[in-house]
C-alpha cells in the first residue's frame, strides 16, 4: 500500500486526503453546471473549475473583482486546472502566464499549470506528442517562474501517455523547480488497461515523493478506491452528473447501475438524503437528484477510506469492497502484487 | 497395472576426483562452451578473419566445413561465447555477434533468428544507446541546454535531467537520415518507451503485427523477406554509429539449404549475396556447412561462393588431441586441475579413438557412458573392458 494520509494546507483551508473535486464547469453566461452540492455535503468543500471557462465568461470580471468563493456563495477550496484540453483541440495558442493570472486572480487555491494534453491517439514517435510534452513541461516552468501567489498551490501537469515519457517528465520537473504537487493527465484513455493505469500511478507516485498527487478525470467510487490505495491524494471528475444524464445510479456497495436495470421499488437502496427524501420516480427522472446521489456515494466511499486508513486496515477493506466486482478485484490483485514487489 | 516408482540417484563420481560428469550425455554442443581442443588452425581463419574485420574495417567471411559431429555447431558457438565475453561494449573494439542455428527458407528466417539470439534487452539498450548518444551530441552542440557527458546520454535521460522529448524528435530523423527506413526508425526508437515496447520488438524481428497495432506506432508495412535485408543492414549503422567495430552473424547447419527447391535456394544465396555487398565494412559471415554441400554451392553458385573469402576444415581428432580433449574436460569437473587423463587409461584412448574415428561427438559420448558405466560397476580406471562393455551393448 503507498497511501499515507496527507493534510494539504490551503488559502481556504485544509484538506485531508483523499479528496474529491467535483468538476463545476461554467457556461459562457456564468453560470454553473451542478448543484449546490456544497451547501449539503458537508464532506465536500472543494470544485474543481477551468480557468479559461471562467475567462471566456460573461461573468469573469465579477469573479476576478470578488473572487469566484465569494461571486457563487461557495466556502471551500477551489481548484483550478488551467483549460489545456480546449487549449489543444481548439488550437487556442492560450499563454501560461495569462492563465495563471487567472487562476491567481479567482482566488485559486490550487492552479494546474498549463498544459497541452497527449491524448489517446497521439502517435508517440510522432514530432507532435515530443512538442506537445515539451509545450506541457515549459508552461510548468514558466508559471512557477512567474507566479505571484506564493499561498496558492502550483501542481505540475503530467502528460505522455506513456510510462518512460510520464516519468522522464516528472523527473525533469523535479529537478526545474520546486512545484506543490503534481497532476496527472490522460488517464481517462487507460482506465479499460488496468495494467498500465497503475504501472504508471505506482511509479509517478513513487517519483512525487511526499508531495500530492492529484490525478485528473476519473472519480467513480471504485476507482477512487483502488487509486487512493496506489497512493494518489486527489481526485476529480464530472461523471457523478454524467452519470446522472445517463441515468446512471451509484450503488453504495458495489459500482453503478443503469435505472433501467434496477427493480422499481418504493425505495432506492440508499438512505442519503436524497434517496430518504425522494421517491424511486422522482430520482430516475431528475437529473441533478441522480448527480446529487452520486456525490453523496463518493463522499462516502471517502470516508469509508479515511477511516480504514487511520485504522490501518484498507487493505481488508478493499479486499471485501471488490470482493464481487471481478474486474477491479484482478485490478486490484495486481496492485497489491505490484505494490509487494511480486511481479 | 503394475506400479512403478521413480528412484532418482545421484551418481558419485568423487573417487575419480570428480565433481560429476563432465562430459555432455549426448554430445550436444554446450550453449556456452569452455572448452575448444584440436582444431587450432580452424581458430587460426576465424581469427585471421575477424581480425581484419575489426582492425582494417573491411569486411571478411569465411565457411568451416566439417563432417557431422566434428564440432561445427560447437566451433560457432565457441566464437559466439568469447566474442562476447572478450568483446563486450565495455572493450577498445565492441563486436556485435549474433547466433543463427539454421537458415531456413528465406532471409527473413535468418534475420528474425539473428534478432532473437540478440536478445530484446540487448536491442533496447541499443535504443537507449542511441538515445544517449543523441542527447550529447544535442548538448555539445548547444541545442539543449544540460550538460551531457559522453556515454552518459541515457542515464542523464533516465535521472531527468534531460528532456526525453527534447531528444526523441532530432533522434528520428537522424536515425532516418542514416537508414532512409521510417518504419524500422521509428520501431527502435519506440523500444526506449513502455507502452509500444513489445509491439515495437516483435516488429523489428521481423515477426508480423497486426495492423491496427501497427497504426499504434505509424508503422507501414510488416518486415518481410524483401525489405528484411534493409532491416539488417539498418541495425548494422545502428552499430557504428554506436561504436561498434564489427558485426559477425554466425550461420550454422547451412547444408539445410540443399533441401530447398532450387529457386528459393537461389533465392536465399540471392540475399546473403546482397548482404555481403551492401556491407562492404565492418560484417563478418561465419557460416558453418557439411562439406559435400558447401562442394555443390561452389560448383553451382559461384557469385555467392566467390565472396566467401577463406574456408576453414574442421578434421577428426588424433589420439594425441583426444587425449587434451579429456584432460581439458576432466579439468572443468576437478576439484584439482591437472594434465593427467586418470581414471581413463592409455588403451583406452586407443580403443576411443579406433572406435570413433576421430570423431568429436562421438568420442565425447563414449567418454560420457564410459564414466557412468565406471562409477555404477564400481570400477577403478576406465579401461578397454570399460569400453568393450559400452560398445557392446
Amino acid at each position: 500500500m503507498l497511501q499515507t494520509q496527507k493534510c494539504i494546507e490551503t488559502p481556504h483551508g485544509t484538506l485531508e486526503t483523499p479528496v474529491f473535486f467535483p468538476v463545476f464547469h461554467l457556461n459562457t453566461r456564468g453560470s454553473g453546471s451542478c448543484p449546490k452540492y456544497w451547501n449539503e455535503i458537508p464532506e465536500l468543500k472543494t470544485m474543481l473549475v477551468n480557468a479559461h471557462g471562467i475567462q471566456k465568461s460573461e461573468r469573469f470580471h465579477r469573479i476576478l473583482k470578488n473572487g469566484f468563493q465569494e461571486q457563487f456563495h461557495f466556502p471551500g477550496i477551489v481548484f483550478a486546472d488551467s483549460g489545456g484540453l480546449q487549449n489543444r483541440l481548439n488550437n487556442l495558442k492560450l499563454d501560461p502566464v495569462e492563465i495563471l493570472r487567472v487562476q491567481e486572480g479567482i482566488g485559486a487555491d490550487i492552479a494546474a499549470t498549463l498544459d497541452m494534453p497527449v491524448l489517446a491517439n497521439d502517435n508517440i514517435s510522432a514530432t507532435t506528442h515530443a512538442e506537445n510534452v515539451k509545450a506541457t513541461v515549459q508552461n510548468a516552468i514558466t508559471a512557477l517562474k512567474y507566479r505571484e501567489r506564493e499561498d496558492m498551490l502550483l501542481y505540475a501537469v503530467i502528460h505522455g501517455n506513456d510510462l518512460k515519457v510520464m516519468t522522464n517528465m516528472i523527473d525533469y520537473l523535479k529537478r526545474k523547480g520546486n512545484f506543490d504537487g503534481y497532476a496527472v493527465g490522460g488517464l481517462i484513455f487507460k482506465r479499460s488497461n488496468y495494467r498500465q493505469l497503475i504501472d504508471l500511478i505506482i511509479n509517478l507516485r513513487k517519483r512525487a515523493g511526499e508531495k500530492p498527487l492529484h490525478v485528473f478525470g476519473l472519480g467513480g467510487p471504485l476507482v477512487i478506491s483502488l487509486l487512493t490505495y496506489l497512493g494518489v491524494d486527489s481526485f476529480d471528475s464530472s461523471s457523478f452528473l454524467s452519470a446522472g444524464s445517463q441515468r446512471v445510479y451509484f450503488t453504495p456497495d458495489h459500482g453503478s447501475r443503469q435505472f433501467r436495470e434496477m427493480p422499481q421499488t418504493p425505495y432506492l437502496p440508499c438512505i442519503c438524503p436524497v434517496c430518504s427524501k425522494n421517491t424511486f420516480e422522482q430520482i430516475r427522472s431528475q437529473r441533478r437528484l441522480i448527480g446529487m446521489h452520486n456525490l453523496w456515494m463518493i463522499a462516502h466511499e471517502l470516508r469509508k477510506l479515511k477511516v480504514h486508513i487511520l485504522d490501518q486496515d484498507l487493505e481488508d477493506y478493499l479486499d471485501n469492497r471488490f470482493a464481487n466486482r471481478p474486474q477491479i478485484k484482478i485490478a486490484y490483485k495486481y496492485a497489491k502484487a505490484k505494490t509487494g514487489g511480486f511481479v | 497395472m503394475t506400479d512403478y516408482t521413480l528412484t532418482l540417484k545421484k551418481k558419485d563420481y568423487s573417487k575419480y576426483g570428480l565433481e560429476g560428469n563432465p562430459f555432455p550425455f549426448s554430445g550436444v554442443p554446450d550453449e556456452h562452451p569452455s572448452v575448444y581442443i584440436g582444431q587450432d588452425d580452424v581458430l587460426e581463419k576465424i581469427n585471421s578473419v575477424l581480425s581484419s574485420t575489426v582492425l582494417s574495417a573491411q569486411s571478411n567471411h569465411i565457411i568451416v566445413t566439417g563432417s557431422y559431429g566434428n564440432g561445427k555447431s560447437h566451433t560457432l558457438k565457441f566464437i559466439k561465447t568469447h566474442l562476447r565475453d572478450q568483446f563486450s561494449e565495455r572493450s577498445q573494439t565492441p563486436i556485435c555477434v549474433g547466433y543463427v542455428s539454421q537458415p531456413g527458407e528465406n532471409f527473413i528466417d535468418i534475420y528474425t533468428k539473428f534478432m532473437y539470439d540478440l536478445g530484446y534487452s540487448f536491442v533496447k539498450h541499443l535504443s537507449h544507446k542511441y538515445l544517449g548518444l543523441v542527447a550529447f551530441q544535442m548538448s555539445k552542440d548547444g541545442l539543449i541546454e544540460e550538460k551531457v557527458r559522453k556515454g552518459q546520454g541515457w542515464k542523464e535521460i533516465e535521472k531527468g535531467a534531460v528532456l526525453l522529448s527534447d531528444i526523441v524528435p532530432t533522434a528520428i530523423q537522424k536515425l532516418n537520415d542514416g537508414i532512409k527506413y521510417v518504419d524500422y526508425t521509428r520501431a527502435f526508437i519506440a523500444l526506449s518507451y513502455e507502452e509500444n515496447s513489445v509491439y515495437s520488438w516483435e516488429w523489428l524481428c521481423g515477426e508480423g503485427v497486426e495492423y491496427s497495432k501497427r497504426q499504434e506506432l505509424s508503422l507501414g508495412k510488416n518486415i518481410n523477406d524483401t525489405n528484411s535485408i534493409r532491416a539488417f543492414s539498418a541495425l548494422k549503422y545502428i552499430l557504428k554509429e554506436l561504436g561498434y567495430a564489427s558485426l559477425v552473424l554466425l550461420i550454422d547447419e547451412f547444408e539445410y539449404i540443399e533441401s530447398l527447391p532450387p529457386m528459393k535456394k537461389q533465392k536465399l544465396l540471392n540475399s546473403l549475396r546482397h548482404i555481403i555487398d551492401l556491407n562492404g565494412e565492418g560484417l563478418s559471415l561465419i557460416i558453418a556447412c557439411a562439406p559435400e554441400v558447401w562442394q555443390n554451392i561452389v560448383a553451382e553458385y559461384h557469385a555467392f561462393s566467390e565472396r566467401i573469402g577463406k574456408e576453414a576444415n574442421l578434421k577428426p581428432l588424433d589420439q594425441e588431441k583426444i587425449r587434451m580433449l579429456l584432460i581439458s574436460y576432466l579439468n572443468n569437473k576437478r576439484r584439482k586441475r591437472n594434465n593427467t587423463f586418470t581414471p581413463f587409461t592409455e588403451e583406452s584412448i586407443e580403443c576411443i579413438f579406433m572406435h570413433s574415428q576421430g570423431n568429436t561427438r562421438r568420442v565425447i559420448s563414449l567418454c560420457s557412458q564410459a564414466l557412468d558405466f565406471s562409477v555404477e560397476f564400481n570400477k577403478q580406471y576406465i579401461d578397454q573392458d570399460v569400453l568393450d562393455s559400452i560398445i557392446s551393448s
